[in-house]
C-alpha cells in the first residue's frame, strides 16, 4: 500500500493522488511464422482470464478469448496488419501493436 | 589532572542536558497522540454542526437517499461522491460533495431531521492536524514515507525496550496493582517516582498496544520505501464496471443509477449484522458504490460490499473471513493504536491511558531533570566533597521505564550513536516548527482548488469546454514499473452531466474506444489522471485527450506535447541525448 493509500484509508486526506496509478501490461512474440502468443497482467503480476482480442486496423474484433492458466493466449498471425488488446477494465488496457510483437527466442 | 576532571564532568553534564530533547520528543509525540485520540470528540464538543441531536419528539433516522436528496436538493450544482459517520451515533452524517469553483465541502446532515447543520470546505481541520503532528511532524509526503513518519514510529523501539527494561528492574512489579504507592508527603522527586511506577504498572498492557502497534507504522514505512509487498487476498485487478453493462443514452443525461438505499440493501443481503457507515459513489462511470460497514465478528476491521449501480449486481465482497491472518493482524494494527473501533467508551480508555503515558514520560523527565539541575548545581559550585555525589548521581541510571535499550556502549558504534543522537532529537524538535508554514499553506481550501501547478488552457472538445492543468511541473516520475505524470482536467458546469468519461494518452488512439489511455478520475470539476508515458517518448509527441458521452458519441483533441508539459518535453530530450 502507498503511503497515499495508507494515509486515505486512514481517513486523512493527502493530494498525493499521483501514487494511485495502477499499470496493466502485456507482451506478444511470435512462437513460428504462423502463431503468436501473447501474456498479460496487471501491476507486475500475470493475471489468467483476463480479456484478449485481436483487431485489424479498422478496429473490427478478429479474435476474442481470455488469458489461460498461464496468463498466456496463442493465435493464428492474421493476414492483416492488426493490434492485440489485453482488458484490465476501463481506462487499464495494455496494447500491442503488430509492429510491437517480438521474434521468436533464439533456438 | 584536576583540571581536565573537571573538563570531563562539564562535558558529561552537556552530554547529559543535549539527552533532554529526546525525553521532550518521546513526551510531545504521547501528549499529542493522547489528543488525536479524543480528536473527533473534541470536534464535536467545540463544534455543534458535527452533532446529531434527535428532536424530542421524534427520532427516526432519515435512510441514506434522503441524507443525498438534502444536499441535492439544496445545491443542485454539486456532485456527491458519498457520505460517511463515524461509528457513534452521536455524529451527524458527513456527505462529501465538489463544486464548480473545484472545492471539495463536507456538509454535515442531521439524520433525524435532515437539517444542513453546517458546511465546510476541506482543508484544515484540528483533527487533521492533530494527527498529522503526532504521527508525521506535519512533514509533507513527496516520495514514500517522510522521516517525520519514520522518526515518530522509531519510537516504538524505545517504548518496547523501555518496557521490557522496566519489568525487569521493578521485579514484582504486579505487587503494584494490589498496593498502589502514592506519596504525596515525601516531596516532589518521591511523588513523581511513585507515579511514574504506579502510571508504568498500570499502563503495561496500553504500552505494549502503543509499542507494538508504532513498531508495525515503522514496519510498513520499512517495506513500503524498499518495494517490498506482503502477500494479500485483494483482488489482482480493481474492482470495475464492465464498460457493457453501462447503458447507452439520450443525449445530456447520464445512465440510470441505482440509490443509496438499494446499494445498503444488497450489501445487507451479504452482511445481515453490519451497519453501513460509509457509502461512496467512487471516482467515475465505471466505479462501484462501496458499502462499508464495520465488521461484526471483528470490529477493528471493516467489511463492504461493491455494488454495479446500473445493474444492482453485487461485484465483490470483502469479509473478514476472506482476510488472511497476516492481512487481519496487519489490518488491525491502526485501529488499535487509534482506538477508533467500540465507541466513545474504548475512546476514552484510551485518552486517560494516553495521558497516564504522558505524565509517565513527564515525571520520568522531571526526574531526570531534577538530578541533571542538581548535578549541574553541584558543578558550578565546584565543591570537591559534593563532587562524589554529584557522579553518583549522574551515574545512577535513569527511569529503567523510559530508558532506551541499550547495548555495547564500549564499541564506537555505540558512542558515535550516543553522540549523534542528541543532535538528531533537536531537530526533530524543530521539524514540526519548520513544517508548519508549508502545512498551513497546503491545507489551505484555496490551494487544494485549482487545476495543479499549471494550468496549459482551455479547450473545446466536440461540444465540450474542458480547461486542462499540469498536476506538477516536473518529468514524468518512475512508479512501478512505469514512468507517469499527473494531469488535470476540469469539465464545464453543463458538460458533468453529458460526459461519460475522459482518458488521456501519447500518441493518436485507434477507432476502439479501449485504446483512448488512462481514466481521469475525481470530482468532474477537477479530474486527475497519471499519464503512462513511454520511456522512449518523442519531444514532438501529442497527448490525447478523449471525452466519452453517455450517448456513446466520442470526441477527441490533440494537444502538442509542447503545450501540455514543457519539463516533459525537456526529459524527452534528455532522454535522446543519453
Amino acid at each position: 500500500m502507498t503511503p497515499a493509500r495508507y494515509v486515505l484509508a486512514a481517513g486523512l486526506l493527502l493530494a498525493a493522488t499521483s501514487a494511485l496509478a495502477h499499470h496493466p501490461f502485456g507482451e506478444c512474440r511470435q512462437v513460428d511464422g504462423k502463431t503468436i502468443r501473447c501474456t498479460g497482467g496487471f501491476d507486475g503480476k500475470p493475471i489468467p482470464g483476463l480479456p484478449i482480442d485481436v483487431l485489424d486496423d479498422d478496429d473490427k474484433i478478429l479474435i476474442r478469448g481470455k488469458l489461460d492458466a498461464e496468463a498466456s493466449f496463442i493465435f493464428e498471425k492474421p493476414a492483416v496488419p492488426f493490434y492485440v488488446l489485453i482488458d484490465a477494465g476501463p481506462g487499464q488496457v495494455a496494447e500491442i501493436d503488430d509492429a510491437e510483437v517480438k521474434s521468436p527466442p533464439p533456438r | 589532572m584536576n583540571k581536565s576532571k573537571s573538563s570531563a564532568r562539564w562535558w558529561f553534564l552537556a552530554h547529559s542536558w543535549l539527552a533532554l530533547p529526546i525525553w521532550v520528543f518521546l513526551f510531545f509525540v504521547c501528549l499529542t497522540g493522547a489528543i488525536a485520540t479524543v480528536s473527533q470528540e473534541i470536534v464535536w464538543l467545540a463544534d455543534s454542526k458535527v452533532r446529531a441531536n434527535p428532536p424530542l419528539d421524534e427520532a427516526t433516522m432519515l435512510n441514506y437517499d434522503k441524507i443525498v436528496a438534502v444536499i441535492a436538493r439544496e445545491h443542485p450544482e454539486a456532485v456527491i461522491h458519498g457520505i460517511s459517520r463515524p461509528v457513534k451515533s452521536m455524529f451527524a452524517w458527513t456527505v462529501r460533495a465538489s463544486y464548480p469553483d473545484m472545492s471539495t465541502v463536507n456538509h454535515y446532515v442531521n439524520p433525524y431531521t435532515g437539517r444542513i447543520q453546517g458546511s465546510e470546505p476541506e482543508g484544515f481541520s484540528f483533527r487533521q492536524f492533530i494527527r498529522a503532528l503526532h504521527g508525521w511532524l506535519l512533514m509533507p509526503f513527496t516520495e514514500g514515507f517522510n522521516f517525520g513518519w519514520y522518526a515518530v514510529s522509531a519510537l516504538a523501539l524505545p517504548l518496547l525496550g523501555s518496557l521490557i527494561t522496566g519489568l525487569v528492574v521493578y521485579k514484582r512489579f504486579w505487587r503494584g496493582f494490589l498496593n498502589p504507592r502514592l506519596r504525596l508527603d515525601r516531596g516532589s522527586r518521591v511523588f513523581w517516582g511513585d507515579l511514574h511506577r504506579l502510571a508504568g504498572i498500570w499502563s503495561i498492557p496500553f504500552i505494549l498496544i502503543m509499542a507494538v502497534t508504532s513498531l508495525w507504522f515503522l514496519v510498513l514505512a520499512i517495506l513500503h520505501d524498499t518495494h517490498i509487498e506482503l502477500p494479500s487476498t485483494n483482488p489482482e485487478v480493481p474492482i470495475q464496471v464492465a464498460r457493457s453493462d453501462i447503458p447507452v443514452v439520450a443525449a445530456g443525461q447520464p445512465a440510470p443509477r441505482i440509490g443509496l438505499n438499494q446499494a445498503a440493501e444488497l450489501m445487507r443481503a451479504h452482511f445481515p449484522d453490519v451497519e453501513p457507515s460509509s457509502l461512496n459513489f467512487g471516482g467515475h462511470a465505471f466505479s462501484t458504490i462501496t458499502v462499508r460497514g464495520q465488521g461484526a465478528g471483528w470490529p477493528l476491521l471493516s467489511e463492504f460490499a461493491q455494488v454495479n449501480p446500473y445493474t444492482a449486481k453485487v461485484e465483490h465482497v470483502r469479509r473478514i473471513a476472506d482476510r488472511s491472518g497476516l492481512e487481519l493482524f496487519t489490518g488491525s494494527m491502526r485501529p488499535l493504536h487509534t482506538g477508533d473501533f467500540a465507541g466513545l467508551w474504548l475512546k476514552l480508555v484510551y485518552f486517560v491511558f494516553g495521558v497516564l503515558l504522558t505524565a509517565m514520560v513527564g515525571s520520568g523527565l522531571l526526574i531526570w531533570l531534577k538530578r541533571t539541575v542538581k548535578a549541574t548545581a553541584a558543578a558550578l559550585k565546584g565543591n570537591r566533597a559534593d563532587e562524589n555525589g554529584i557522579d553518583e548521581a549522574i551515574d545512577s541510571p535513569l527511569p529503567a521505564s523510559l530508558a532506551p535499550p541499550e547495548k555495547n556502549t564500549g564499541t564506537g558504534f555505540a558512542h558515535c550513536w550516543k553522540r549523534w543522537r542528541f543532535h538528531l532529537s533537536a531537530l526533530l524538535l524543530i521539524l514540526p516548527l519548520v513544517c508548519l508554514p508549508e502545512y498551513l499553506e497546503d491545507q489551505k481550501p484555496a490551494s487544494r482548488q485549482g487545476l495543479g501547478k499549471r494550468e496549459i488552457g482551455q479547450f473545446q472538445v466536440g461540444p465540450w469546454l474542458v480547461r486542462m492543468g499540469e498536476w506538477r511541473i516536473e518529468a514524468p516520475k518512475f512508479h512501478d514499473g512505469e514512468y507517469e505524470k499527473g494531469f488535470t482536467l476540469a469539465l464545464c458546469r453543463d458538460c458533468t452531466s453529458q460526459v461519460k468519461a475522459a482518458y488521456l494518452r501519447v500518441g493518436k488512439p485507434r477507432g476502439d474506444i479501449r485504446t483512448s489511455g488512462t481514466l481521469f478520475t475525481g470530482s468532474p470539476y477537477r479530474l486527475f489522471t497519471s499519464l503512462r508515458v513511454p520511456e522512449d517518448l518523442s519531444p514532438d509527441a501529442e497527448l490525447w485527450l478523449t471525452l466519452e458521452g453517455w450517448d456513446g458519441s466520442v470526441h477527441r483533441l490533440a494537444l502538442p506535447l509542447a503545450d501540455a508539459s514543457p519539463a516533459t518535453v525537456k526529459w524527452a530530450q534528455e532522454g535522446k541525448v543519453k
